[in-house]
């Protein structure tokens, strides 16, 4: 990550600005994705993802020196804003399904690379109650998975970016999994050859 | 059943797929010798690799991208106006606050009496004064019954004259 890195390194506001900006295009997508999947909602993933770099621009601006990995720090803050929202009793007051547009990117998501009909459907299925499985997560096993299954990073880099130990992630993925055992199964076409 | 003719669970296949049982998991010897669970896993992996390929694209639209970056960047740019708006509300209760103790306590009212100045303050009255205060409180003319206790009254009054005197 390149340009994360000489986004970190530059000082001065100006220098800073322009670098955050080139910075913000090449990340916003990835951490809006992060969002959506831990907040379910694109509305508040739009609010999270403002959050996100705003701090990280504070933050920023009052650093000196470098930051290591800074894809990592921006994911850790992303996941942080992630789960404040999802700890305010408000917002969860307030929390809504998500739109059709929301809905079609989960499915897309979920979409297998199969060209039959029948599979994509079967496939937006899956998509759409593993969506609906992850609310049923904490907040903490909802970062795990999500950093895990769709980012695809390291049990070691999870660790990392959440500030656990290894042990603790294992623990929270494994409990996920458990939870979720029945969408992977047909996400990953197991069911067709239970043993 | 022996170690090498029992056939992986769909639970163990998943921990294994998502790092859970440990670092040998992806070339256990099982998978050479079990051509079942070998074509299991690679099917597995198959699947999780599109997954993770199709997640990592996710279908975003710019125009929803453009819109986020538009509101971040005002943010950034006029942090001090935002940081001004997120205390609104408790401004707004101090205000409300403070009109409230206004209404209940208008500025000429105060609950606890003012003292008097000193100088309305008699240092000390005599006996005959405060009598003939309250007499004059009383009415101009003092009663009957009084005139017996006024006279003793007057006597002292005298002799604390010709003491002074």
């Amino acid at each position: 990550m390149m340009m994360a890195q000489q986004a970190i390194a530059v000082s001065g506001a100006p220098a800073l600005l322009a670098r955050f900006a080139s910075w913000m295009a090449a990340e916003q997508r990835r951490i809006f994705l992060i969002c959506q999947r831990m907040l379910n909602d694109a509305d508040e993933a739009d609010s999270a993802v403002q959050d996100t770099f705003f701090k990280a621009y504070q933050a920023l601006e009052r650093h000196t020196g470098e930051i290591d990995e800074p894809d990592r720090w921006l994911t850790r803050i992303a996941v942080n804003t992630c789960l404040d929202r999802l700890r305010s009793k408000r917002w969860q007051f307030w929390r809504k399904r998500p739109s059709s547009e929301d809905e079609e990117t989960i499915l897309a998501m979920a979409a297998s690379a199969c060209p039959d009909a029948e599979d994509q459907a079967f496939a937006r299925q899956v998509g759409q109650r593993l969506a609906r499985g992850l609310e049923t997560l904490s907040g903490r096993q909802r970062a795990v998975f999500t950093l895990r299954h769709y980012e695809d990073r390291s049990l070691a880099e999870i660790a990392q970016i959440l500030e656990l130990d290894v042990g603790t992630v294992k623990a929270h993925l494994s409990r996920a999994l458990a939870k979720l055992r029945e969408e992977l199964k047909d996400l990953y076409g197991l069911r067709a050859h239970t043993l | 059943m022996r170690e090498e003719t029992r056939h992986w669970s769909d639970d163990e296949l998943l921990r294994r797929v998502y790092g859970l049982a440990g670092e040998g998991a992806v070339s256990d010897p099982h998978l050479d010798h079990c051509p079942e669970c070998g074509a299991r896993w690679r099917q597995l992996l198959s699947r999780r690799a599109d997954a993770v390929s199709l997640a990592k694209a996710g279908s975003v639209s710019e125009e929803r991208l453009q819109r986020q970056r538009a509101a971040a960047w005002e943010r950034i740019e006029r942090p001090h106006a935002f940081w001004l708006w997120k205390w609104a509300p408790a401004a707004a209760a101090a205000c409300m606050l403070a009109a409230g103790l206004f209404l209940l306590h208008p500025p000429g009212f105060s609950p606890v009496p003012r003292p008097l100045p000193a100088s309305s303050v008699p240092a000390q009255l005599s006996d005959s004064q405060l009598f003939n205060d309250v007499a004059a409180l009383s009415g101009p003319e003092a009663p009957r019954g009084a005139a017996p206790i006024r006279g003793l009254f007057e006597e002292r009054r005298e002799t604390e004259e010709e003491v002074v005197f």
